[in-house]
């Protein structure tokens, strides 16, 4: 047998198990699961660009440049014609030309102007979330225009409108998750605590709402929303629809998870001890589910994220002149436009990768959330 | 001796559903079926029977923790009787104060995201009997008195061994100093030297703050360990009642003299002779007519066992049994094989 | 004359391997079984009894690994062994084995069966894998064991699934399923632990009568010392991973010598004791965890014998006493 020395109590780690709480033992877990840390990795650059949309955008969401219409994006070059190395990426300026076939002005790449990125530069001014203003940018250009996932029809920045939109995308998921939340936690809470009539009503409620088809159900809400509306209104909305639908599914985990509970040995001792149900359920029953609860929350993000881009695809969610990845999609509905703009997709991108950030780190929360071994 | 509790026809039923789409009688599962008994202030009741018995239900059904379908269940509290069966909710988390249950699993029956301390204290903390230093005073107390070390209770259950589990669960029922404790299967999960500790402890802590105990478990050489009297439960009923050496020792009950004749006597070389029992334990929700225990007992006759009852009723000082033909068996009890052995090496430990 | 041996584990070592740890689970057990007969294996939760019980017919967890030690199985030619710890775990030899000359049963009876399956089919899937019979003789052998453990009305109950039956006719039925191919080792892993007095009394007299038919020898392994003292013609008491005594059963009530063993014996409330009104002595502390091994004797810091610097030293081995009765305790090596 070989000599090594067996794992011993004294290692740190051993000791450290000991003392930790459920918490810390779940983000030991986690952490191992390089999957789920990417994903979080992933989801944290976007919350990123969701609080300094402003900051990393060079633009305006509708800042138009007449120059550059239908722009395809403008690749980062370290190297230039004759493979010299600049440290500080550049691009390459635009010039328009006439065609001569289709007498269109078209941009060209005109490599003998080589424009340098500057970073932390001055640029658009903007108001910072609606409060200060500034003109401080993450990246930008001295003279000239930058834009590095191309332009639309009407010269927008894609980029920038892709940074404003992720802003709008991931708080719509997160207002429409937390009402959703809320909603279903209540309710199922209160069906699954207290059975019998009220459990019964509830239950039938829920089903209700899941029996109608959920497509035509928001189309048939969305549609209902007065085309007079500001855009805010519409995104209140269009949040608040979207939630009423997805708190049953919650809702209904959560009562199956409380029914199953109320008979475990140390929620009966709680009773003993003479808690009230509010404790009951607040201190004993909720937090034993609340690793559940979380790993249920980082699915049910992506479902609102993509019914929302659905919505706002089909043009009955959000509208200009606010943005979100699927307002952007709404103008690629055209096939020429798609043709012609095909970099527009980009923010089919951004949806599918924050999709699939949130479902690893749903699978690392899910393994990390096992109870206790025995 | 006073009885601390009188429980009186107690039932538990459990509704199945119809027996088929067009009965209008309704099935039950009669887990517990009319019990009767008293229990005395300072004794250790056990209460035997195999699965689908209905003791761990009775155990529950007495402290309310399910809500029985009939009977009264008298509580002497010192300043006169409550029935605990007519109280309403808030009433009856007052009145838990006195009646505590220690569960079978240690790893279930403690809150996992609780320290041992607030789990302790918890009781104290919902009922307002106490708090801050006071509090701290009292969950110090018990646990030193349970023998748990003080210096852990800080720590989250997972840190401890199933042993130390049933200590802080002991020390969460007593630390409200309730008189009477239903101790469901306490000792069943745990290893078997660990098992003595916790009974000597269970002991111990009677004698200390004069309590009652109504001890559940299937293993009998515990509850002869454990128990003054020993009551043995078939289908939901009482079949019989004693004092530990006269179940043990000359059983009257058929059913009792199956279970006793089948604990492996202590020194192997003893042959056991097993009464085996007939066919199957019975499903409860389709009990047989007339005692229920007739179509496996090997003394039934084809009258009046089949269709009759038998009642719970005394057939000497302090034995109270259900059978029809009490007074005609003769029965050999677990104690006829059993020679107290006292190992050699004895000497060495 | 000279019991033939049909089992010699030597040395045995097995270890836990997660996550760069390294913990020693049974740390070099010698185990011996005659031809026949029924050694309990006897020890609390822990100390390993189930873990040497898989890995006799390799279907230890990929966590734990045989590290050291041999497994040698002589089957019925006599001379010839074979080792079981240097066999492939998912290798066509030890797949012959399972089932076929060495059969295992557990203590759940509900959870070895597919409740997808009726029992009749799950029998007769281990016959036609070990015999080579046709369909209709597997089903006709399947139904005369069914009725030879005692299940009654067997043509019917061979087309019964699984959840129809009580849990000490799921017992008997794993028993049969067990046996069907006349194994020459039976591993019982807590047989009668689920199951409720009167029933474990029927069962253990199944095995026994099982046991006399078919002349099988058993591994009973339990933590219930009076129901171990039943059935088995000799004993072994297990502690953290290493074998504290065996001997004859008889010797191992009467004449315990290992400090463990004299204490087991007075901790659990036996009836005889009722009558003497005599306390239990719980032993003190409790089964170190697995990070916490003591040095030497495991037994050491619970025990009232421990002699300072000889039991924290090396382990104690396993030296015979008397005859076939082995003790591993410094108090006898002297």
């Amino acid at each position: 047998m070989s000599n090594e020395r067996p794992t011993d109590a004294s290692d740190k780690k051993v000791r450290r198990l000991d003392i930790a709480t459920h918490w810390q033992l779940m983000w030991w877990r986690f952490r191992k699961h390089r999957m789920a840390m990417s994903g979080t990795a992933i989801l944290g650059l976007f919350l990123i660009i969701s609080l300094f949309a402003e900051f990393i955008a060079p633009y305006g969401s509708h800042t138009r440049n007449t120059r550059y219409l239908q722009g395809p994006p403008m690749g980062i070059h370290f190297f230039d014609d004759h493979w010299n190395f600049h440290l500080r990426p550049f691009i390459y300026g635009r010039v328009n030309k006439r065609d001569p076939v289709t007498y269109r002005l078209r941009a060209v790449v005109d490599t003998s102007l080589q424009l340098p990125l500057r970073f932390f530069t001055r640029g658009e001014t903007y108001k910072f979330w609606g409060l200060f203003e500034s003109n401080l940018h993450f990246y930008g250009i001295d003279k000239g225009f930058v834009n590095l996932f191309g332009t639309d029809q009407l010269g927008r920045d894609v980029f920038s409108r892709l940074m404003y939109a992720t802003r709008i995308s991931l708080s719509v998921g997160a207002i429409g998750v937390f009402l959703a939340f809320s909603m279903g936690i209540f309710m199922g809470g209160i069906a699954g605590y207290l059975g019998g009539i009220t459990d019964e009503l509830i239950m039938r409620l829920m089903e209700f709402i899941r029996s109608i088809p959920t497509l035509p159900l928001w189309l048939a809400l969305a549609a209902a929303l007065p085309r007079d509306w500001s855009a805010l209104k519409v995104y209140l909305a269009v949040t608040a629809i979207l939630a009423s639908i997805g708190w049953t599914h919650l809702g209904r985990r959560v009562r199956s998870k409380l029914l199953s509970l109320r008979e475990e040995e140390f929620i009966l001792s709680a009773r003993l001890a003479g808690c009230s149900d509010a404790r009951i359920i607040g201190r004993h029953m909720l937090p034993s589910f609340m690793s559940y609860l979380i790993v249920d929350l980082s699915v049910s993000f992506p479902y609102i994220i993509l019914a929302e881009t659905s919505l706002s695809f089909l043009g009955l969610g959000l509208r200009e002149p606010i943005v979100s990845w699927g307002v952007l999609l709404y103008s690629a509905q055209n096939i020429r436009t798609l043709a012609e703009i095909p970099w527009l997709l980009i923010s089919g991108l951004f949806v599918i990768i924050a999709v699939l950030a949130f479902n690893f780190m749903g699978d690392g929360l899910r393994d990390a959330a096992d109870p206790f071994a025995k | 001796m006073s009885t601390l509790i009188e429980v009186q026809d107690l039932k538990m039923y459990f509704p199945l559903g119809r027996a088929n789409l067009f009965s209008r009688h309704k099935v039950f599962l009669r887990a517990v079926d009319g019990v009767s008994f008293k229990l005395q202030k300072g004794e250790t009741l056990g209460l035997v029977g195999e699965s689908g018995s209905g003791k761990t239900t009775l155990g529950r059904a007495i402290l309310r923790l399910i809500e029985p379908t009939g009977g009264r269940i008298l509580f002497k509290n010192g300043n006169g009787v409550t029935d605990f069966a007519t109280l309403n909710r808030s009433q009856l988390r007052r009145q838990w104060r006195h009646m505590q249950m220690i569960f079978q699993d240690p790893y279930a029956s403690l809150n996992p995201r609780m320290t041992v301390k607030e789990i302790i204290g918890e009781s104290l903390v919902a009922n307002r009997l106490a708090s801050g230093g006071q509090m701290d005073e009292r969950i110090l107390d018990i646990a030193r008195l349970c023998g748990l070390n003080i210096r852990q209770l800080s720590r989250y259950p997972h840190a401890f061994s199933g042993g130390q589990r049933q200590r802080i669960a002991i020390a969460r029922a007593l630390v409200m100093h309730p008189q009477f404790i239903v101790c469901d299967e306490p000792v069943s999960a745990l290893d078997v030297s660990i098992q003595a500790q916790i009974l000597n402890l269970l002991k111990d802590l009677q004698q200390e703050l004069d309590l009652t105990y109504l001890f559940i478990a299937h293993d009998l050489s515990a509850v002869a360990y454990a128990c003054d009297r020993v009551a043995v439960m078939y289908l939901g009923r009482l079949v019989e009642m004693a004092t530990t050496k006269a179940l043990y020792y000359t059983p009257r009950h058929p059913y009792t003299e199956a279970l006793m004749s089948a604990i492996p006597p202590d020194d192997p070389e003893l042959p056991m002779q097993p009464v085996f029992l007939e066919g199957e334990q019975p499903n409860p929700a389709h009990p047989p007519s007339g005692c229920t225990f007739h179509p496996r007992c090997r003394y039934a006759d084809t009258e009046r066992c089949v269709t009759e009852v038998p009642r719970f009723r005394e057939v000497s000082t302090g034995h109270l049994i259900s059978c029809h033909h009490a007074e005609s068996l003769t029965l050999t009890g677990a104690l006829e094989h059993q020679i107290p052995v006292e190992p050699e090496g004895a000497e060495n430990a | 004359m000279t019991q033939r041996y049909l089992l010699r584990v030597k040395n045995l070592k097995i270890a836990l391997r997660v996550d760069k740890n390294f913990i020693p689970i049974v740390g070099g057990v010698d185990l011996s079984l005659e031809s026949g007969k029924v050694l309990g294996l006897v020890g609390e939760s822990g100390c390993g009894k189930s873990v040497t019980a898989l890995s006799l017919l390799r279907l230890l967890s990929k966590e734990l690994k045989i590290e050291d030690g041999k497994i040698l199985f002589y089957g019925q030619n006599g001379d010839d062994a074979v080792d079981i710890a240097r066999l492939k775990p998912k290798g066509k030899d030890i797949q012959k084995i399972r089932g076929g000359t060495i059969s295992m049963i557990f203590q759940e009876p509900m959870s070895s069966f597919s409740p997808l399956h009726t029992i009749g089919y799950q029998i007769k899937e281990v016959i036609q894998l070990h015999l080579n019979v046709s369909k209709e003789k597997a089903r006709e052998m399947t139904i005369e064991l069914l009725e030879r453990v005692g299940i009654g009305d067997a043509t019917h109950a061979v087309d019964r699934y699984p959840g129809a039956f009580s849990g000490g006719m799921r017992q008997r039925a794993m028993i049969a399923k067990a046996l069907s191919c006349t194994p020459s080792l039976l591993i019982a892993d807590e047989p009668t632990t689920a199951l409720d007095v009167t029933i474990q009394a029927q069962i253990l007299k199944l095995m026994r009568d099982m046991q006399q038919e078919f002349g099988t020898s058993i591994i009973f392994i339990s933590h219930d010392l009076g129901v171990v003292g039943q059935v088995a013609d000799e004993v072994a008491i297990m502690y953290m991973g290493y074998i504290v005594e065996q001997g004859p059963t008889k010797e191992i009530f009467k004449i315990p010598k290992h400090p463990y063993t004299v204490n087991l014996l007075a901790a659990i409330p036996r009836l005889g004791n009722l009558q003497a009104r005599k306390r239990l002595e719980p032993i003190k502390g409790t089964v170190p965890g697995l990070f916490s091994r003591p040095s030497g004797c495991a037994f050491h810091p619970r025990c009232n014998s421990f002699m300072s610097g000889i039991c924290d030293g090396a382990f104690p081995e396993l030296k015979e006493v008397s005859e076939n009765h082995c003790v591993a305790c410094y108090l006898y090596t002297q």
